[in-house]
C-alpha cells in the first residue's frame, strides 16, 4: 500500500454525550479511491467534515499530509483538497461558470483558463456554462459541486454523496470521473449510500457503524468466498413481505436497494424458498443463485441494525433507500 | 482568496441591486422636491431632499453589503466552501472584513457623489446658489455612517452565524431598539446609534452633538470591535455545520 494521505488514528468526536465518531482509525492510501460506507449516523460526514478542520476531534489524531489540525501546515494542507460535503456549496444567483471563476481564482486560476472550461465538460455542464445555478437541478447541482471540488486539481478529493440526486446515466458519469481521478494524479475519498455504485467505483473500503470503523479492505477481500447468495425478485410491493416471511422460518434475508431480496439459504435449497414464499401466498417472478458476496450482502451482515441515531446536522429520514444504508 | 472576493461582488447581483436602490431613491427625491419645493425655501429643500434619500436608503443599504460580504457564504451555505479554501478561519475574517470596509467605502463614495452632483443639477435649474460646503460635510457624514452600520452588521452577522438574523436585527436595532435605549439616563448617549449620530452632527453641525467627536468616534469603533470580536471567536471556535 502506498503512502497514505491522510490517517485517522483513534479519532474520536463527541456531540454533547453522544459519541459521532468513537476511536477510528484508517488510512486512505496516495492515487487510489477509498469508500467510505456507513448508516445514515454513521459518521461518515463528521469524520469528512473533520479532515477539512470543519470540525474539530474531540480525541485522536487525523494526519493530512503529514499535518495535524491546528500544526501549522495544515491550512495549506487543506487547500490541497477538494471537497463536497453534504450539500453542494454554490452560488445560487451566480452562473456555472462564474461559480468556478470565483472559486477557481482562490486558487490562483484566471478567468479565461482553460481548466474553467474542461471542469465543466468532464462533469456534463459546458452547455449549461451560462445559465444561473439557482436553476439547476439537484442532479445539475451535484455535477457543479464535483466541479469545483476538482476544478484546482487537488490531491485529494472529498466526496460525500456525490450521486445524490443523479439520474442513472449521470450516475454512471460521475462514477467514470471519479475512477479517472487516480489517472489524473489525485486520490479520493468517497461516501455513498449507493452500495452497487461504490462497488463499481472504488478500490478499497473502510465500513462504519456508529462512529466506529466495522471493516477495511479491498473490494476483492470483503466480497471473496464461496457463500451462496440467493437472489429473490418478487413482484412489486412484496420484496417486504418476503423478506419478513423467510426471516420468519430462519433464512437470513434483505432487501436490497435495487428492491432485490438477498437471502442467505444456510445450506438449503432454491425450491424450499419457493415453497416458503407460496405458504404466505407470495410467489417470485425471479429466484438465481449467485456464488461470492455483494458488497451489499457483506455490508448489511456487518452493519443491519434496526435503530440509527441520526448524524448531528443531517436528517433522521429522507436519503434511506432501500436497506436503510 | 481577495480576487475570488472581488469577483463575487461581481458577479452577484446584490451590490449592484443595492446600489440602484439608493439611485432610484435619490432621484424619486429630486423629483418630489422638484414638483412641490417653495420657492422661498428652495435651497433648503434642494440640500435636504437627496440628503434624506441617502441617509435613510443608503444607510440601510449599507447595512445589507456589510452584512452580505459574510451572510452570502451562510445564506447560500458555502461557509464550509470559503473555510476550505482559507482554512485558517482568522485570515477568511480579515480578509472578509477589509473586503466589506473596501466595498461600504467605494459605495457611500459613489452614492454621495451622485447626490452631491443631483443637488447641483437641481440647485443649477432654479437658479440658486449650491450649498457646497454643506453638501460635502453630508457626504462626508454619510460615508462614515456608512461604513460603520454596515461593519456592525457585519459583526452581527458573523456572531449570528445567518445573513438574515444579523441584518435583521441591525436594521431592528437602528430604526428602534437604539433610539430607545437612548431615552436611559447618563449611558443612552452611548449605545451605538447615538455615537454614530454625534460623529454625523459633530460634522454636518444639523443637530446638537451628545458626545464630542472624539469620544463618539471612540464609542462607536469600540461598539463595532465588539461586535467582530465576538463574532470572530464564535466563527473561529466552534465547527461549521
Amino acid at each position: 500500500m502506498a503512502t497514505p494521505m491522510l490517517n485517522f488514528e483513534s479519532v474520536t468526536k463527541r456531540y454533547g454525550n453522544r459519541k459521532a465518531v468513537d476511536g477510528l482509525s484508517f488510512s486512505v492510501p496516495a492515487e487510489s479511491v477509498v469508500g467510505l460506507l456507513g448508516p445514515n449516523g454513521a459518521g461518515k460526514s463528521t469524520a469528512m467534515k473533520m479532515v477539512l478542520g470543519l470540525a474539530q476531534a474531540t480525541s485522536g489524531e487525523i494526519n493530512l499530509f503529514g499535518c495535524t489540525p491546528g500544526s501549522s501546515g495544515f491550512a495549506d494542507a487543506v487547500r490541497r483538497t477538494g471537497s463536497h460535503i453534504e450539500t453542494p456549496a454554490l452560488y445560487e444567483r451566480a452562473s456555472a461558470r462564474q461559480n468556478l471563476e470565483i472559486h477557481g481564482a482562490a486558487f490562483g486560476i484566471g478567468r479565461r483558463d482553460p481548466r474553467i472550461a474542461a471542469t465543466l465538460e468532464t462533469v456534463g455542464l459546458s452547455d449549461r456554462s451560462g445559465d444561473k445555478v439557482k436553476n439547476f437541478s439537484l442532479g445539475m447541482r451535484q455535477r457543479m459541486s464535483l466541479a469545483t471540488a476538482i476544478l484546482h486539481e487537488p490531491e485529494l478529493v472529498i466526496l460525500d454523496e456525490p450521486t445524490n440526486g443523479l439520474d442513472p446515466s449521470g450516475v454512471v458519469e460521475i462514477r467514470e470521473v471519479i475512477r479517472s481521478l487516480p489517472d489524473r494524479g489525485m486520490t479520493a475519498l468517497v461516501s455513498s449510500h449507493v452500495l452497487g455504485e461504490i462497488e463499481k467505483t472504488v478500490d478499497h473500503v473502510v465500513i462504519i457503524r456508529n462512529g466506529q470503523l466495522v471493516k477495511e479492505g479491498s473490494i476483492d477481500s470483503l466480497t471473496e468466498g464461496d457463500d451462496e447468495t440467493l437472489l429473490v425478485r418478487m413482484p412489486e410491493g412484496q420484496s417486504q413481505l418476503g423478506c419478513d416471511a423467510l426471516n420468519a422460518v430462519g433464512y437470513t434475508a434483505a432487501v436490497g436497494s435495487d428492491g432485490v431480496l438477498r437471502v442467505n439459504p444456510h445450506g438449503r435449497p432454491g425450491s424450499s424458498i419457493a415453497h416458503t414464499l407460496a405458504q404466505a401466498n407470495l410467489y417470485p417472478d425471479e429466484l438465481r443463485s449467485e456464488r461470492g458476496r455483494s458488497l451489499e450482502s457483506v455490508f448489511l451482515e456487518l452493519t443491519d441494525s434496526p435503530e440509527e441515531a441520526p448524524e448531528p446536522g443531517q436528517r433522521a429520514s429522507g436519503e434511506t433507500q432501500g436497506t436503510g444504508v | 482568496m481577495l480576487k475570488s472576493e472581488l469577483l463575487k461582488i461581481r458577479s452577484l447581483p446584490t451590490p449592484r441591486t443595492a446600489l440602484v436602490f439608493v439611485l432610484a431613491a435619490i432621484l424619486a427625491a429630486c423629483v418630489i422636491v422638484g414638483l412641490v419645493a417653495p420657492e422661498g425655501n428652495a435651497v433648503e429643500w434642494y440640500h435636504r431632499a437627496p440628503d434624506f434619500a441617502v441617509n435613510l436608503v443608503g444607510t440601510i443599504a449599507a447595512m445589507v453589503l456589510g452584512a452580505w460580504v459574510i451572510g452570502l457564504e451562510f445564506s447560500s451555505k458555502t461557509v464550509r466552501l470559503a473555510a476550505t479554501v482559507q482554512p485558517a478561519r482568522s485570515r477568511l475574517i480579515v480578509t472578509k472584513f477589509l473586503v466589506a470596509l473596501g466595498l461600504l467605502t467605494a459605495f457611500a463614495v459613489a452614492v454621495t457623489a451622485v447626490a452631491y452632483l443631483a443637488q447641483l443639477a437641481m440647485c443649477s435649474i432654479g437658479g440658486i446658489d449650491f450649498p457646497s460646503r454643506e453638501a460635502l460635510d453630508s457626504a462626508v457624514a454619510y460615508t462614515l455612517l456608512s461604513i460603520f452600520w454596515g461593519m456592525f452588521a457585519f459583526g452581527l452577522v458573523l456572531l449570528l452565524r445567518s445573513y438574515t438574523a444579523g441584518l435583521i436585527v441591525s436594521i431592528v436595532l437602528a430604526i428602534g431598539i437604539d433610539n430607545a435605549l437612548q431615552l436611559i439616563p447618563k449611558v443612552g448617549k452611548y449605545t451605538f446609534g447615538s455615537a454614530t449620530g454625534s460623529v454625523a452632527n459633530s460634522i454636518t453641525g444639523d443637530n446638537e452633538a451628545t458626545l464630542t467627536i472624539g469620544i463618539a468616534v471612540l464609542a462607536t469603533l469600540t461598539w463595532i470591535a465588539v461586535v467582530n470580536l465576538a463574532g470572530s471567536v464564535r466563527f473561529s471556535t466552534t465547527d461549521l455545520k
